[in-house]
């Protein structure tokens, strides 16, 4: 193997994972870095929700991180409180996202929010209202992840994905 | 952080990806410094600003020690009790990020006492958040599943 090939390879591996290019900007983005894409427009190919632990699963049919396959899975979670407006403190809206909430699991109430728990993390994200504390309790966790699949009024496009930022 | 959501391309051996508009593109460069930061000492949380964006974070103080700018995926006190964030057991200062990904915990600094730990962590994650390369490599190299 040539000398060039050697430390070309060598570079490679100690240096450099990905390039980005933003309009006119290149970055040369190293492997200490975080990157995640995510497509828009394409739904969950499957999603799982445990309404017990208020936890839901949606997994995707591309990688969120370019060239892994292992990560093609957004972890999410739900609560149902008594908190009806958003980060304006204005009457919230489906898919209106409030900042300044803290879930706890000792909440209570009738009104369902959703957000990503991780690897990407949103905002809280107001999905509705239910006619109970025990309707929330029991659906608001299953409302919130086929809401994001199905995208049912923007709800994942113009709501949980713009409340990442 | 408009450019990187409008245009972004990723490139991994002979491979590349470019996104379009309808790509959401979180890019996390420890090698960028912050703007600006913030901190709430009260509810051990912090943030600092970059030129894409915010991140933010929480902080807590327990008696285990690390390796600094290193991370661990849980963090426990010598008791066993899994960290959660505001924690006020010891004087070793840990800090995750919390938004837009979810990092591990990253060791930042030995206080001398727990008070003093528990008034300056929110504080010293935010602001080496924003000033130092390598306490970013460690928050944003620590991200994923």
């Amino acid at each position: 193997m040539g000398e060039y090939m050697k430390k070309t390879i060598s570079l490679s591996i100690l240096l450099t994972l990905f390039y980005a290019g933003a309009y006119a900007a290149t970055t040369c983005i190293h492997n200490r870095t975080a990157v995640f894409t995510i497509k828009k427009s394409e739904n969950p190919t499957s999603v799982s929700s445990n309404t017990a632990e208020k936890t839901f699963t949606l997994r995707f049919g591309y990688d969120l991180v370019p060239n892994n396959s292992s990560q093609r899975t957004l972890n999410g979670t739900a609560t149902c409180n008594e908190i009806t407006t958003n980060t304006a403190e204005i009457t919230a809206a489906p898919g209106d996202a409030n900042v300044y909430l803290r879930a706890s699991s000792a909440d209570i109430g009738t009104q369902c929010w959703c957000s990503l728990s991780g690897p990407v993390t949103s905002w809280w994200v107001y999905y509705g209202a239910f006619d109970s504390e025990d309707a929330c309790d029991a659906g608001c966790t299953s409302a919130c992840a086929t809401a994001i699949k199905d995208n049912t009024n923007n709800f994942r496009t113009n709501g949980i994905y713009l409340a990442i930022w | 952080m408009a450019g990187l959501i409008a245009m972004f391309c990723a490139s991994a051996g002979a491979t590349t990806m470019c996104a379009t508009d309808d790509t959401l593109a979180i890019v996390l460069d420890p090698v960028i410094s912050g703007i600006s930061s913030t901190y709430n000492s009260d509810l051990f949380e912090w943030s600092a600003t970059f030129s894409y964006g915010t991140v933010w974070g929480i902080a807590t103080c327990v008696d285990t020690s690390g390796q600094m700018n290193s991370s661990v995926e849980e963090l426990r006190d010598s008791n066993g009790e899994i960290a959660t964030g505001g924690e006020r057991t010891g004087k070793y200062c840990w800090c995750k990020m919390t938004h837009p990904a979810v990092s591990r915990w990253v060791f930042r600094v030995a206080y001398a006492s727990v008070a003093a730990c528990g008034s300056g962590c929110a504080d010293n994650c935010g602001f080496r958040g924003r000033a130092e390369s390598g306490f970013r490599s460690g928050l944003f190299g620590s991200v994923g599943n």
